[in-house]
């Protein structure tokens, strides 16, 4: 250690005694020691990969808890493409301003996300906010490939078949929100944190058929 | 003996900073790339807010294009950016009982540049400004949707800000930490000697 240690204030350049300090050393199961100095592209294939493990989650929902654990790592990227794919579709073939149904499907879906989250925690529930709305975002895959499914094939399905499809997809959706969400909420108030989860999905479902 | 040292301590600084503030040259900062997209999707966001639809006569569009504008810059600077140019970084994490925490965290590695942090910093702040700005503006308009893409975008670069601001403070108060235990190692052995 020489006379002359200058350290700056602010943000500077460090000289002398540099040290590498991470406060993350407690979790054991912590990916994030590994990445500091990874490039961008290994960053961004792992979280590719993170949402690509969730949808699958979301297509084939698995009851065991060992295998929920890895949906804890919270992403909201899943829920913005699927929000935005499902805006998409349905603006495009829609008789009303396709802003408009923008909008709408938005704000519900991150609102209708949001209020049902604050819902379970005023219930007692032990969800942690981002991983709610994560869940519930990523389980409106179903209903956007519903929406997709009718909108390419529009002209070939009637009324009663379209009701079949999107039927299917709510039921899919709320099924695979369900087994995540179940494990997190209050015994006894259970189907009342879960009503609104079948509300959302309902609405989102709704606006599949008659838009 | 001690405030002599410290006063030539201080003039040592106050020398290196002039020499420092004539470098500020965006060619010889240490990652420029990583520069450039920083910059490159906080320009797009505005872009496209502002002007895109000139080019675009589809609303939907639009919208999308402008919300996926605003998730890479805020992705960008939070995963990326920041840990390049500033050394900083903050995630959630989970404690081994299931509960969230959140943790900031900084790296110092030797060799921070003075160039990337001060990029870092201004177009940051600038942006989070400027989008505060468009919000203030459009909320006496009744643009319901300009309104909630000013809004988006002035949340998402105000959280960022605050993130690393975090993680900066916590960055200053080891620095200090670091300089008191200097100091007093020091006076140990000016006693000493």
């Amino acid at each position: 250690m020489t006379d002359n240690q200058q350290v700056p204030f602010g943000s500077g350049m460090f000289q002398g005694q540099a040290k590498f300090v991470d406060y993350a050393h407690m979790n054991q199961q912590d990916v994030q020691m590994n990445t500091l100095d990874e490039p961008v592209l290994d960053t961004l294939l792992r979280d590719i990969n993170m949402i690509l493990y969730k949808l699958s989650y979301v297509i084939i929902p698995r009851m065991k808890e060992t295998q929920g654990r890895k949906l804890r790592n919270w992403d909201l990227w899943g829920p913005l493409l699927l929000s935005l794919l499902l805006a998409m579709t349905l603006g495009i073939n829609s008789n009303q301003s396709s802003d408009s149904i923008f909008g709408t499907i938005f704000i519900i879906m991150w609102g209708g996300s949001a209020v049902i989250t604050v819902n379970a925690k005023l219930l007692g529930g032990q969800v942690s906010f981002f991983q709610s709305v994560c869940v519930l975002g990523y389980c409106v895959f179903p209903i956007n490939i519903a929406a997709v499914l009718i909108t390419f094939l529009q002209s070939y399905l009637g009324f009663f078949l379209r009701l079949i499809i999107v039927g299917a997809a709510f039921l899919w959706s709320t099924f695979s929100s369900l087994s995540f969400m179940s494990s997190m909420m209050n015994e006894e108030k259970k189907v009342i944190s879960v009503y609104p989860i079948f509300l959302f999905y309902m609405f989102l479902s709704w606006f599949c058929i008659f838009i | 003996m001690n405030s002599k040292n410290e006063g030539i301590e201080m003039k040592q600084m106050i020398g290196q900073d002039d020499e420092q503030i004539s470098q500020y040259d965006i060619t010889k900062a240490a990652h420029p790339g990583i520069c450039f997209f920083h910059i490159f999707f906080k320009f797009c966001a505005f872009f496209s807010y502002l002007f895109l639809g000139l080019i675009i006569q589809s609303t939907l569009f639009q919208y999308i294009l402008i919300m996926i504008f605003h998730a890479f810059d805020f992705y960008t600077v939070k995963n990326i950016t920041g840990k390049f140019l500033v050394g900083l970084r903050w995630y959630s994490d989970f404690n081994p009982r299931g509960d969230e925490i959140w943790r900031f965290e900084c790296f110092d590695k030797c060799k921070r540049s003075k160039i990337d942090s001060s990029v870092f910093w201004t177009f940051q702040f600038g942006a989070s400004c400027a989008w505060a700005f468009f919000l203030f503006t459009n909320v006496f308009s009744f643009e319901l949707v300009d309104i909630m893409f000013a809004g988006i975008g002035a949340s998402l670069s105000w959280i960022n800000l605050w993130g690393f601001y975090k993680c900066s403070k916590d960055q200053q108060r080891k620095m200090k930490g670091v300089q008191s235990y200097l100091t007093k190692k020091g006076l140990q052995m000016a006693v000493q000697s």
